[in-house]
């Protein structure tokens, strides 16, 4: 018995499928070494120009599974949240837009080729007017697009690049400041969630010496005992955006003893304290511990 | 009515022919592992001394005993008066727990904010004999061990860097905290046939994985570790009891 509420729902079906595996076949990506983490692509102030200074090559892949034909594929730029509509270019020669008061640009076009490459335009010189925001955070969302020859659109996700200018605030607890032997062992309080790096930077005199850690405690090695060291701290967040610095405090390197210390300072060879450094031999024994791992049982 | 009367005495002849299901496969070897809580006789050396000052050993670790764990195999040489055996195996102990000394050894104790580390990494060959006559009748079994012993040892200091002596006059640097004890042990222990108090498990656990017998240990082992007293290292023998697993194979 024809039943037109099932015949619809299979045809949604079919149709859904479709569309999932043709978004599927189109894979987008933005290669480069301008990113810490290349799985989020967010630039900040700090280091923004010299992030889109790298080269940033932008490629896309469609994997033909239905064996389409008379389809082209482009490369579009959006700072809206969708991609621009085909329409949007007549062509597709560096031309910009404005759909929706967001900016849209065609970056590249390629006809029947599975590969698109943003060979002959620069992804720096698109991004650079945004380095020149102060402050907030903005996107710029990179599509693959490919329309069949019917003129059917469907879009890649989409490679999202951030720029976040704003810095995370300021600390306002000091760090809690401890001597170690030729040292500071530094502790501060765990930042907020966007907090992925912590600045430690100390000095006696003149220029700041500063380190970074993703551990809000850091020990900094290599002091001089009995002197006074000024310390404070800056919060970092994914993008590299410093936070103004934290209150200062005072710390001092403390001279201690180790256990090999305290033992080579035990009085007189006669009533002991006679262990001497590792000479070749022992050495050796050290190189062979790994082999221990190695070692099979024979059958 | 002939033809059962031919097959049953038949069956029960050819009973005895079959496998017995706890009979146990061949012993070859034995695993073990074992630990116990591991006090390095470091401060022994320094004899009566400790007695007037703060020896090394007591006054940076305050004397505790972590856990040594220590691995075995061995290789059955004879199995029919008792179970002679000979092996080797290595072990593992880390005290992180160190503080470092503001003071001179014979000034009243002072710590600093600092840590120090030791750790050590036992190898050793031996010999065991496990008097297992009657641990069908009797589950306790007396078991005695000699070996030599090479115990790797290294000192870390606060900043997790491997730690340096000194020379007592001049306080400079004389080279790495890292090298080798030499020594012996011996240890009595008596170990506990599991197979007894579950032999259907045993005999699958044999059946399945080739393991025959399973103990589990108590020994008590005296180490020297000191060069065979030619000195000029840390001296790290211990009476440590040491409860562990030993798997027959």
């Amino acid at each position: 018995m024809f039943n037109p509420l099932r015949v619809a729902l299979a045809v949604l079906t079919v149709a859904g499928a479709a569309h999932a595996q043709m978004t599927d076949d189109l894979e987008m990506s933005l290669a480069s070494t301008a990113f810490e983490d290349n799985d989020i692509k967010v630039i900040g102030s700090t280091n923004c120009a010299t992030q889109i200074s790298e080269n940033l090559a932008l490629s896309g892949t469609f994997t033909n599974t239905n064996t389409f034909e008379g389809y082209s594929l482009r490369l579009t730029w959006t700072t809206g949240i969708s991609p621009c509509p085909h329409s949007t270019f007549t062509s597709c020669l560096n031309e910009i837009d404005t759909v929706d008061d967001e900016q849209c640009g065609c970056i590249a076009e390629v006809n029947e080729s599975e590969t698109i490459a943003n060979d002959d335009y620069s992804i720096s010189e698109l991004l650079e007017s945004a380095c020149e925001q102060d402050t907030g955070e903005s996107e710029i969302r990179f599509y693959l697009e490919f329309r069949s020859s019917d003129g059917a659109d469907t879009y890649s996700e989409p490679v999202v690049v951030t720029f976040d200018f704003d810095p995370p605030d300021a600390p306002t607890v000091a760090p809690t400041v401890v001597g170690v032997d030729g040292g500071l062992q530094i502790t501060v309080p765990a930042g907020s969630s966007d907090v992925s790096r912590y600045r430690f930077c100390y000095f006696k005199t003149g220029e700041p010496e500063c380190t970074s850690s993703s551990d809000n405690s850091k020990r900094i090695d290599g002091l001089d005992n009995g002197e006074t060291y000024i310390v404070y701290y800056q919060l970092v967040d994914a993008a590299g955006n410093e936070s103004p610095p934290s209150p200062e405090a005072e710390g001092s390197p403390v001279s201690s003893q180790d256990f090999a210390e305290f033992y080579s300072n035990i009085p007189g060879k006669a009533q002991g304290c006679s262990a001497r450094p590792a000479d070749d031999s022992t050495s050796l024994l050290w190189a062979l511990l790994p082999l221990l791992a190695l070692r099979r049982k024979r059958t | 009515m002939r033809l059962l009367a031919l097959t049953v005495p038949a069956l029960l002849l050819a009973l005895p022919a079959q496998a017995d299901p706890l009979q146990e496969t061949a012993r070859t070897s034995s695993f073990e592992f074992r630990m116990g809580s591991y006090l390095p006789n470091i401060d022994k050396e320094f004899g009566d001394a400790c007695d007037t000052q703060n020896c090394p050993y007591a006054a940076s670790f305050e004397s505790a005993d972590p856990l040594m764990l220590m691995f075995s195999f061995h290789r059955y040489l004879f199995t029919e008066a008792g179970t002679l055996s000979m092996g080797g195996g290595f072990g593992y102990w880390n005290n992180d727990e160190g503080r470092s000394i503001r003071s001179r050894p014979g000034d009243t104790l002072v710590y600093a904010e600092d840590t120090t580390e030791i750790s050590v990494f036992p190898l050793f060959l031996e010999l065991a004999y496990r008097f297992d006559l009657f641990q069908d009748i009797v589950p306790l079994v007396p078991a005695v061990r000699v070996g030599i012993d090479a115990y790797g040892w290294r000192v870390f200091d606060g900043a997790g860097d491997v730690a340096q002596f000194t020379d007592f006059d001049t306080g400079r640097p004389t080279g790495e905290a890292s090298g080798f004890s030499y020594g012996w042990h011996g240890s009595l222990g008596i170990h506990l046939l599991l197979d007894y108090f579950a032999p259907g498990m045993a005999a699958d656990f044999d059946r399945d994985a080739g393991v025959n017998n399973s103990y589990l240990t108590f020994d008590y082992q005296i180490a020297e570790i000191s060069n065979f007293g030619a000195g000029e290292t840390l001296w790290l023998g211990s009476d440590t009891f040491f409860v562990g697993l030993a798997l027959d194979m």
